[in-house]
């Protein structure tokens, strides 16, 4: 009984904030919802604070335009991620060459490496560049995706049959037939998986963004959600004199922060009996 | 079609290890060849070489009298049946086997032609529609057959086309596929480590062991006059009973192989030259090789020259045959050729041969069925003198 009891702790303590989420934006004003926090409100709630949202910044829309810049933003990141990903990772599988087992360990350890350290050289090459604060500053980093190689790597190296290659091979095929013919009809397996955690960590990316952004037209969703909470009075319970432009509480923060997780659940359900299948499957030879 | 030649064809690989050393051998135009051995002897690699996947260190491969040891898999006109059968899991069995004739931009109406051709031959005709996920493993087989029948290339490599299938369909598939080759007539090099497969499939087989061609020759050759142990032990199940004897001259044309303490069996020399290779050897430790079949019950009433004295220990009635294992003073040469052999097989093999369970060797003999043996009987074994095989025991190089 006592362990059910840790359990259930555990399990309220992490499912709590999930479903206060759900409900806040059902309730008309921070007020309401700090006294009724767990019950829910109304549905006429989430339509009204979604309006409300819109009015950001002078009624610019800017939450649209975040959202069509984060779906740019992990567009590019699932392409260039899924691209160098799979062909890299092919490559490291089947072909001997200097300096492969270099590359291997670099991408290992990259792999292992937080993103966060690696802000300020990327910013320093990228200023370089003179494209800091465009949106090809989130863009171009994002083709750098050690996971995906890595992935890839493991699924060619252990459930790609070799002799598929050589089968296709003295059928005639040169290397770029055989890849884009024999070997990339047969990556269904592990290119889903690596576009989601792809899409994953571009879509949630924060850091990296604020650093290289500062036009609010340029913003990914999580760093305009973050400027909602900083710019009005949603969190801070003090409302300075521009927050109270907009008609923005904790009700309409709180949608917000769920409309940008949204896209991942419905990429995920979506993607779901892909992932699940995993680089496993296929495995066998023929 | 065409014939192939290896001329002093070496691999050693990038870490030191010899693959292959120095085979030079002819396969001549439409023959059926086996590479047997057993793993890690150099017959994949060698393969692999003649179909342009691997690259010699040194040497030539000449394919129809042309020199193709560099040149790239496609432009050999080879083609290739695999282990894994390697067909392509997101084509149809149709594509599958047009898909080398594409490839060299061969005319839609000639292709429809080969592959409903193959297919016939095959048994596939059913099936050109289906993926090879839904077929089974003998399908996929022939499948792979077609792919590369319908190239009609002037060589044919297999690499152990039959391992993957159960017994009853491997036999099956034996005959079906040197039946197909006999009707295309395409010089074929075939590799497996069966070698009941190379036995009864190749119109001469190679022998490799650790890169290096033991032997080549027609079946029969290498059943009947191995060139040494390790040949002796690979060829032939039951294996050639391997033991331990003394060779002791006896007169000009005979001489006598002492085994054990009180056993011996005499034995004719052949012509010179062998004749004096052997008579050098007098004296000294020999092993001494006799097939199951060279064994015959005598019933205390042979030559004693001819016989030996054994207690029969275990009895197997096949119905077509009675293997039965003897045991008696003559010792089992336990040599390195012969544990490679059973490494090979697996490491009860291994175990076994180092460590026999009842101290003293069994030999092996193969009788007719319906012999009357008791298990426990003491016999007298007949083995024929003409059968025996006489090795040197430190080179294991046949003295006869």
């Amino acid at each position: 009984m006592a362990a059910y009891g840790v359990l259930f702790l555990f399990l309220a303590f992490f499912v709590i904030p999930l479903i206060w989420l759900f409900f806040a934006p059902s309730h008309s004003s921070t007020q309401e919802l700090n006294s009724n926090g767990m019950r829910f409100g109304s549905v006429h709630a989430y339509i009204e604070g979604w309006h409300h949202l819109l009015t950001f910044a002078n009624h610019d829309q800017l939450i649209l335009v975040w959202t069509i810049n984060s779906l740019l933003y992990s567009a590019a990141a699932v392409i260039f991620a899924t691209a160098f990903g799979v062909t890299a990772g092919y490559a490291l599988a089947f072909f001997r060459f200097p300096g492969r087992r270099v590359i291997l360990g670099v991408t290992m350890v990259a792999m292992l490496v937080p993103a966060t350290t690696l802000v300020l050289p990327l910013f320093l090459e990228l200023s370089r560049l003179h494209i800091v604060g465009s949106r090809w500053a989130v863009i171009l980093p994002s083709g750098f995706y050690p996971l995906g190689v890595f992935l890839s790597y493991i699924f060619f190296s252990s459930h790609f049959p070799k002799q598929l290659l050589n089968a296709a091979r003295i059928d005639g095929c040169g290397e770029i037939r055989l890849f884009l013919q024999i070997v990339l009809p047969l990556t269904r397996n592990v290119v889903p998986l690596i576009a989601f955690f792809a899409f994953y960590a571009s879509w949630t990316n924060y850091f990296l963004p604020s650093v290289l952004l500062n036009n609010p037209r340029t913003f990914s969703l999580p760093l305009g959600v973050v400027d909602i909470a900083t710019a009005t009075g949603a969190i801070v319970p003090t409302p300075t004199a521009i927050a109270s432009v907009w008609p923005i509480g904790r009700p309409e923060l709180a949608l917000a922060g769920l409309y940008s997780v949204l896209p991942v659940i419905i990429v995920f359900l979506f993607s779901q009996r892909f992932l699940q299948q995993g680089p496993l499957a296929g495995a066998e030879k023929t | 079609m065409a014939e192939l030649s290896y001329a002093e064809l070496t691999k050693v690989f990038d870490e030191g290890t010899v693959a292959v050393e120095r085979l030079s051998l002819d396969v001549e135009d439409g023959e059926f060849l086996v590479f047997v051995g057993p793993s890690g002897c150099g017959k994949t690699t060698t393969l692999m070489m003649t179909a342009g996947l691997e690259e010699p260190t040194s040497g030539e491969v000449l394919l129809g009298g042309e020199a193709i040891t560099y040149r790239q898999p496609k432009d050999r006109d080879i083609a290739m049946v695999f282990q894994s059968y390697a067909l392509y899991p997101h084509m149809t069995v149709e594509d599958n086997i047009a898909f080398g004739l594409r490839r060299r931009r061969m005319a839609k109406p000639e292709i429809q032609l080969r592959v409903r051709e193959a297919a016939q031959k095959l048994d596939l005709e059913g099936l050109l529609h289906r993926k090879p996920g839904t077929l089974s493993g003998g399908q996929r087989q022939r499948v792979a057959m077609g792919r590369a029948m319908v190239r009609r290339p002037q060589l044919f490599l297999m690499d152990e086309p039959l391992s993957n299938l159960d017994a009853k369909l491997r036999v099956q598939m034996r005959a079906e596929i040197k039946q197909l080759q006999r009707e295309l007539g395409v010089t074929t090099m075939y590799v497996t480590h069966d070698q009941t497969e190379a036995m009864t499939m190749g119109d001469r087989i190679a022998v490799m062991r650790k890169g290096v061609l033991e032997q080549l020759g027609k079946p029969s050759d290498l059943y009947q006059r191995p060139r040494n142990v390790f040949v002796a032990e690979f060829i032939g199940s039951p294996a050639m009973n391997l033991v331990r004897g003394r060779l002791q001259p006896r007169d000009d044309t005979h001489a006598a192989l002492q085994l054990g303490s009180s056993e011996e069996l005499v034995v004719e020399l052949p012509e010179e030259p062998a004749r004096s290779v052997i008579q050098q050897h007098s004296g000294r430790d020999v092993v001494v090789g006799f097939r199951p079949e060279s064994v015959s019950i005598a019933r205390g009433i042979g030559a004693p020259e001819t016989t030996i004295s054994a207690v029969v220990r275990h009895v197997e009635d096949l119905g077509s045959e009675v293997i039965v294992y003897f045991e008696s003073e003559a010792k089992r040469a336990v040599t390195d050729q012969g544990r490679e052999v059973a490494a090979d097989v697996d490491d009860v093999a291994l175990e076994t041969l180092e460590h026999p369970v009842s101290g003293r060797e069994l030999c092996i003999g193969r009788l007719a069925p319906g012999a009357p043996i008791t298990v426990g009987e003491r016999v007298l074994l007949g083995v024929d003198p003409a059968g025996i095989h006489i090795f040197d025991s430190e080179t294991g190089q046949a003295l006869r």
